[in-house]
């Protein structure tokens, strides 16, 4: 998290978003889809925000490291089984990168801070900053569904869908914006953007 | 599958950085392992090499017979990580080369490349030898990535190229592109020309 936050500076969420959890960029097709892995990424670095600094006070040196690793790979398994339950269609479509809620550098930042720390002091910051994920992420996932396929899935299960259609807006939707190279490409897009946006807010 | 068709397969259209992602910031502990030369890219082969194999035969055996595949990340974090950051941790104990792998392998077992090219070969259905290969040439097809993304933005610097685009949305862009050219070699495609 220090290594992250020191080389982009808290306040730029588009460039905290993509040093850390680009595994987890790529399969964000949908609004939905977005949000059961953000909410995972969430849940995840609370949780290990919370419990690892109550682990390296019990456990000795030789292996903290790898139980708090054994505690991330079970949040993260236990996230999985919620969603097969709940989505089993969209679990299905996410069975690799629901996987890797686990181990992803955002994760482990917030792993080895935690593990510095003897009490829940930087919890609420933690928090906050997979907040800003959160939502930086299911804008970027918003805006490739928009632009790739012209609708925005609110809410899908096998039986019912809710979906925003704006199809007779968006005439020509982009495939490419669905695809990884899209994803990429966005992204480098959206990073070029958000600098000239800041850059003009100093100089005004 | 043949064996070509493995690496083939992993190494362009289900390369773990243009399908996943994995590895692309340039805080990720596997982008400062890549300036690490030949030894580097050899300790990452044989992490991804002996993680895929033991991942895929864990899934095969065990997790899908039983039905519990969502367990996944927690038996890979168990079995996977625990037993091979063991081995990196004995082999970094010693001296020589061995020690320096061993101290480059600790820091490569729980990147997102590793776990990512686990999880692509074990969604394969191969047996533990073909897994390894696909785990190893997943390992080679990123760092081939990583380096050529490297080469293309350092002539990239020496171009006139507007302030806002420099760094990571150069390099981000530069994937977009690669991802769109080698997007087309996928699993049928290569079993169709090399079996």
């Amino acid at each position: 998290m220090t290594l992250i936050a020191d080389k982009t500076g808290p306040s730029n969420p588009v460039l905290l978003i993509v040093t850390g959890l680009c595994p987890m960029l790529i399969p964000s097709i949908t609004l939905q889809r977005a949000l059961i892995l953000g909410i995972g990424v969430w849940v995840h670095a609370v949780i290990l925000a919370a419990l690892v600094p109550i682990l390296s006070r019990v456990s000795g040196d030789s292996i903290r490291f790898n139980l708090s690793l054994v505690v991330s790979g079970m949040v993260a398994a236990l996230y999985g089984l919620g969603i097969r339950a709940v989505f089993p269609a969209e679990a299905f479509g996410l069975s690799p990168f629901l996987a890797l809620i686990a181990l992803n550098c955002f994760g482990l930042s917030v792993l080895r801070g935690s593990l510095r720390q003897s009490g829940l002091d930087r919890l609420p910051e933690y928090a906050r900053s997979a907040a800003w994920l959160l939502l930086t992420w299911l804008g970027f996932a918003a805006l490739r569904e928009l632009t790739g396929s012209g609708i925005l899935t609110l809410y899908a299960t096998e039986t019912s869908r809710a979906v925003l259609d704006l199809r007779s807006l968006i005439i020509y939707p982009i495939r490419l914006a669905i695809l990884p190279s899209g994803a990429f490409l966005l992204l480098g897009y959206g990073i070029a953007l958000y600098r000239l946006r800041a850059k003009r807010r100093k100089e005004g | 599958m043949s064996y070509i068709g493995i690496v083939f397969t992993f190494v362009f259209g289900g390369n773990v950085l243009f399908r996943y992602g994995a590895g692309t910031c340039s805080s990720s502990t596997e982008t400062r392992a890549g300036g690490g030369g030949w030894p580097a890219f050899l300790t990452l082969g044989s992490v991804s090499l002996l993680s895929a194999a033991l991942h895929s035969t864990i899934m095969r055996y065990v997790l899908y017979p039983l039905g519990l595949e969502a367990l996944e990340p927690l038996s890979y974090v168990l079995v996977v990580v625990t037993l091979l950051y063991s081995l990196a941790s004995v082999l970094a104990a010693g001296s020589g080369p061995f020690a320096e792998a061993g101290r480059i392998a600790k820091e490569q077992v729980h990147s997102c490349v590793v776990y990512a090219a686990s999880l692509s070969a074990a969604r394969g259905g191969f047996t533990m030898a073909e897994a390894a290969a696909a785990g190893f040439a997943a390992a080679a097809g990123w760092w081939c990535a990583v380096v050529l993304l490297d080469r293309i933005l350092r002539r990239l610097e020496m171009e006139d190229v507007p302030p806002a685009l420099k760094g990571a949305p150069l390099r981000f862009l530069s994937a977009g592109l690669m991802a769109m050219a080698v997007s087309g070699i996928d699993q049928i495609l290569v079993s169709r020309i090399a079996g």
